[in-house]
């Protein structure tokens, strides 16, 4: 009885301390504020979400360095406070918060099909306002950037990077298998069968997540149809099953018959693909241009032997089109009571400092015409930033343009088309699913 | 003939028990030989004996992953709410099987009804309430929907358990001047003790391996738990996954050592009644 | 006496404080659910009244029958596992074997290894190149029947449903062998001098006596099984390509990613639905208890 007795008190004083401090958490000092909290009691909290965990370092390096600069300089009397969230939790966490209309007053956001829905449910602020009024602002971004984050003529989000799609080749392999960078998909065939004879793995496409055959997919596609299949999938006139979908489809399937890609490569993570083609395992990667501080670090044995190139097309006519996208993309939330504070805040991002930061560390593309120092740029960086220079057109991640939803079924989609599937089968299921999800 | 049999099957009970041994423990055993490998010495030789004992990812799973506080974290919610489902349960389930009023029955399969409830259908809503109540980033919030869930499991258990106890036991109880409620504490409850610790285990293991609440109903890291805590290993584009194993190792080292202290007393308690009438 | 327990005020007392927090807290939910259901939006702006529609569309929904029938998998599975293998387990530890308190920790062990924990370790275990189970079937001479066995759309859920069957085998064996303990030992002693065997005694004795145990359990089983929503969205997140998509995830998915919340609200009421008639038959099967009075 007595053990009993003991028990109950010391788990009710247990209890009561995790309620105190529970209770104590939510007005606790939380990871995101100000290093100096002094004299912080008299100033307005405002608070700020973003997508970053502790894999993702040197972009939370970036936030609290600006909101740090921002808490101790700003004439507004107001201080933030972030937090930071892992992918799938961060998409949850911002879909409840909208829907409970407690939404903080900055955030994170992906472009075009993410944004659009609570730009819709009348939940974000047009920032677009902000920026007329601030030429200054506005002016220090690149043409065309605000293009993915415009919705009805009117700017929703700032973005502060941009991501290309390309492809990383191993320039030493190629040169020992007499291998040219390939100008046509026949030619990028070819290579993948002169690999595939001399025992190396042609392309590292880990294919367990959805989005990296879907990434491929959308590349040959890119060749095949241009910039009109893209547009012309945005706006309707062209279904999933449109002709350019199905053949490039069926070209997926020629490069998974010639073996081109590694084995076991279904159930392949992204961690372990990347890590084929540092090992100089595999010849050529296809991925976002995020990984080159990865493929260049010193201890990677393919750092000193990496090039890219854009997917070449199919038809030529389809001109020079490559995956693309901004990033880094904040907006404010229709419920803040200090739009200024809030855009002030947002504007510090695309101070030199930060997109400096943006470059050199966190591996971005520029979204600003910010002067950078090409020696202290990763090498690819500055190859990449040519490429993009030499495209004719630029297409986002479908998933991106059309969120959850069809953009994950087109994923989906490719995932079963470089399993062998059939093409026409699978583009028409898509189709089908974005008659039926219209109404649902 | 019968000691070839029974020697046969007393082996053969032995072979199924190691089966499964081997069976449990391999996947464990697996994670903290992983946890000493570099991140690419996991994607090569996953099934190998570790190259050297570093212990560089428990370093970062402490310091940077903070696998200790989601551990802490863990527990305080965990208990609490074994603490107050079982307390509120027991209650609720002796009012409704011994005391005498028409409207038990209802009020009981009203309860049971929570049995069905799928515990993330109700997150939009209670995440409105909530915030409404500015429980938001506190334990309450993810103390709460553990409790609620909690309950009719337990009631249906603990109501099953106090049918079955004879009505002599409050007649002399109240004979000898006690008050229900302290009849119902002092004498009825221990008496349930199997019950009761089979409701806490069940509770416990529920609480302690949920994913969604906590996720959804706490912004602030330092109060995130354990599985939470995990998945912040992921990155955007590349995921730390043996950082990711020595944490798991970290989290299961307790929970064995406790186990295997309280199991005793789990067990003990699950079987307290056994040589009463 | 009789007037002591009818009292208000002690009815009250004891049930009102888990009443109020269940009424507040769970029902007023699911009655929100419910409401939900019969609307379409995304709870951002005002929701168009849809009445059934959401239901019609439900049934002609390709991935959600795909859905109901994963789950109706995993209840097979996990019932498979945690009943039967369970009790196999439990009833032989229960017959006195040495060790026996090792065997029990080792057993419940998995079931307190977070689900997020558990999948990791098993994708590399199903992982098709280096992983154990290919491993295993090479060593065994049986290449043919290797397999990705994560991607795949024809094995995954089965994959997924032995990760289950694997995690919980020792928690629901530590439950039935607490009610095997409870059972009066002297009711042994006699049937022993009887001369009944070991499995007639399993029969007679023990499987009646723990019956309502094994109903709750099996309950928690079934229930369990038809809400199971975090190992199989660290594993496969549903996929390849929806293969392994059950209720609890594809309403998440239809209500957290594409905002379509009147949907995920049918698809929750479905869900509830589903257990409700899972423990109507467990009451059918297990015979209800009657109250004394």
């Amino acid at each position: 009885m007595r053990a009993k007795k003991l028990l109950a008190v010391v788990t009710a004083l247990l209890v009561t301390a995790a309620m105190l401090s529970g209770c104590g958490g939510s007005g606790g000092n939380g990871d995101g504020s100000t290093k100096d909290s002094a004299g912080s009691k008299d100033k307005v909290q405002m608070t700020a979400m973003f997508l970053g965990s502790t894999q993702d370092q040197a972009v939370v390096d970036i936030i609290q360095d600006v909101t740090d600069k921002f808490n101790a300089e700003n004439e507004f009397g107001v201080e933030f406070k972030f937090e930071t969230y892992e992918n799938e939790q961060y998409k949850t966490k911002l879909t409840t918060v909208m829907a409970s209309n407690s939404a903080p007053d900055v955030f994170f956001t992906w472009s075009a099909g993410y944004l659009q829905p609570f730009v819709e449910g009348g939940k974000v602020y047009e920032i677009g306002q902000l920026l007329d009024q601030d030429s200054e602002w506005k002016e220090r971004f690149n043409e065309g950037v605000f293009g993915p984050v415009t919705y009805d003529g009117k700017i929703y989000a700032v973005p502060h990077g941009q991501t290309l799609g390309v492809m990383f080749y191993n320039t030493r392999l190629f040169e020992e298998n007499n291998v040219g960078v390939p100008e046509t998909f026949d030619e990028l065939l070819a290579a993948c069968n002169t690999f595939k004879e001399n025992g190396i793995t042609p392309i590292s496409v880990p294919s367990k997540d959805a989005w990296i055959p879907g990434q491929l997919l959308q590349q040959v596609a890119n060749g095949i149809g241009g910039m009109d299949l893209f547009e012309g999938t945005v706006d309707g006139s062209k279904k999933w099953n449109d002709d350019g979908y199905v053949e490039a489809g069926k070209q997926l399937i020629q490069l998974v018959e010639a073996g081109a890609f590694p084995d076991g490569y279904l159930g392949m993570t992204n961690d372990e693909g990347r890590d084929l083609f540092i090992k100089e395992k595999a010849a050529m990667y296809y991925m976002g241009s995020w990984d080159i501080g990865l493929l260049s670090d010193e201890s990677a044995p393919v750092s000193k032997s990496v090039g890219v190139f854009n997917i070449p097309p199919t038809d030529s006519s389809s001109g020079n089109v490559a995956i693309g996208d901004v990033d880094q993309c904040l907006a404010i939330s229709a419920n803040t009571q200090n739009t200024e504070a809030a855009a002030a805040y947002i504007k510090m991002f695309s101070d030199v400092e930060a997109q400096e930061a943006y470059a050199y560390n966190a591996d971005y593309l520029l979204s600003t015409k910010t002067e950078l120092d090409e020696s202290k740029l990763n090498p690819l960086f500055v190859e990449i930033t040519k490429l993009q220079q030499e495209l004719t057109g630029v297409t986002p991640w479908l998933d991106r343009v059309f969120g959850a939803g069809e953009g994950v079924e087109f994923n989906n989609a490719a995932q079963a088309i470089i399993a062998g599937k059939d093409a026409g089968v699978h583009m028409d299921a898509i189709q089908q699913f974005a008659e039926d999800n219209a109404d649902r | 003939m019968k000691d070839i049999i029974k020697v046969t099957l007393g082996g053969a009970k032995y072979i199924i028990l190691m089966f499964f041994t081997v069976l449990f423990l391999y996947p464990i055993f697996w994670l903290f030989l992983n946890s000493f490998k570099s991140g690419t010495e996991l994607f090569e030789t996953p099934w190998s004996l570790p190259g050297t004992l570093d212990l560089s990812n428990y370093v970062r799973a402490i310091q940077v992953g903070e696998i200790g506080r989601y551990f802490l974290n863990s527990v305080i919610v965990a208990i609490a709410v074994v603490f107050f489902a079982t307390l509120l349960s027991a209650m609720a389930a002796y009012g409704l099987t011994r005391l005498k009023w028409k409207l038990s029955k209802l009020v009981l399969s009203i309860f049971l009804l929570g049995m069905m409830i799928p515990t993330h259908a109700t997150i939009v809503p209670l995440f409105s309430f909530f915030n409404k109540m500015k429980l938001i980033n506190t334990y309450a919030a993810v103390i709460i929907p553990h409790v609620v869930f909690a309950i009719p499991i337990s009631i249906l258990i603990l109501s099953g358990f106090f049918s079955s106890i004879p009505k002599e036991m409050e007649e002399a109880a109240i004979m000898d001047g006690c008050s229900i409620p302290k009849t119902f504490f002092q004498i009825i409850c221990p008496m349930a003790m199997p019950s009761i610790v089979t409701v806490s285990v069940i509770t416990f293991i529920t609480a302690w391996n949920d994913l969604l609440f906590p996720q959804i109903f706490l912004s602030d890291p330092k109060m995130m738990t354990l599985p939470v805590g995990l998945t912040a290993f992921q990155g955007r584009y590349s995921t730390d996954y043996v950082g990711m194993i020595a944490a798991v190792v970290i989290t299961i080292i307790p929970s064995i050592i406790v186990y295997s202290i309280l199991h005793e007393k789990i067990i003990d308690g699950m079987t307290a009644g056994a040589v009463k009438g | 006496m009789d007037k002591l327990l009818q009292s208000k005020k002690y009815i009250l007392f004891f049930v009102a404080p888990a009443f109020l927090v269940f009424a507040v807290f769970g029902l007023f939910p699911i009655i929100y659910n419910f409401v939900l259901s019969l609307y379409r939006t995304d709870l951002m702006s005002e929701g168009t009244f849809v009445g059934l529609k959401n239901y019609s569309n439900l049934l002609k929904d390709k991935i959600f029958i795909g859905s109901v029938k994963n789950n109706l998998l995993m209840v097979a599975g996990s019932l498979l596992a945690h009943l039967p293998i369970a009790l196999l387990l439990a009833s032989i530890i229960f017959n006195k074997v040495k060790g026996s308190r090792f065997f029990q920790s080792i057993f419940f062990l998995p079931s307190v290894v977070c689900g997020v924990a558990v999948g990791l370790t098993w994708s590399f275990i199903y992982n098709s190149e280096f992983g154990m189970v290919n491993a295993i079937l090479d060593f065994l001479n049986l290449p043919g029947l290797k397999h990705q066995w994560l991607s795949d759309e024809k094995t995954v859920i089965f994959a997924i449903i032995i990760v289950v069957m694997w995690q919980y085998v020792g928690y629901h064996m530590v439950i039935q062998l607490a009610a095997m303990k409870n059972i009066d030992p002297t009711l042994y002693e006699a049937a022993s001098s009887d001369g009944a065997s070991k499995w007639r005694q399993f029969k007679d004795i023990t499987l009646p006596l723990i019956k309502p145990i094994l109903k709750v359990d099996a309950i928690l089983i079934i229930t369990g099984s038809l809400k199971y929503f975090d190992l199989i969205f660290v594993m496969t997140g549903g996929g390849p390509n929806h293969a392994s998509e059950v209720l609890s995830t594809y309403m998440y998915y239809q209500g957290f990613r594409t905002m379509k919340y009147g949907y995920a609200s049918a698809i929750g009421n479905i869900l509830l639905l589903l257990c409700a008639i899972a423990i109507l038959t467990c009451n059918l099967i297990f015979g209800k208890k009657k109250e004394e009075d």
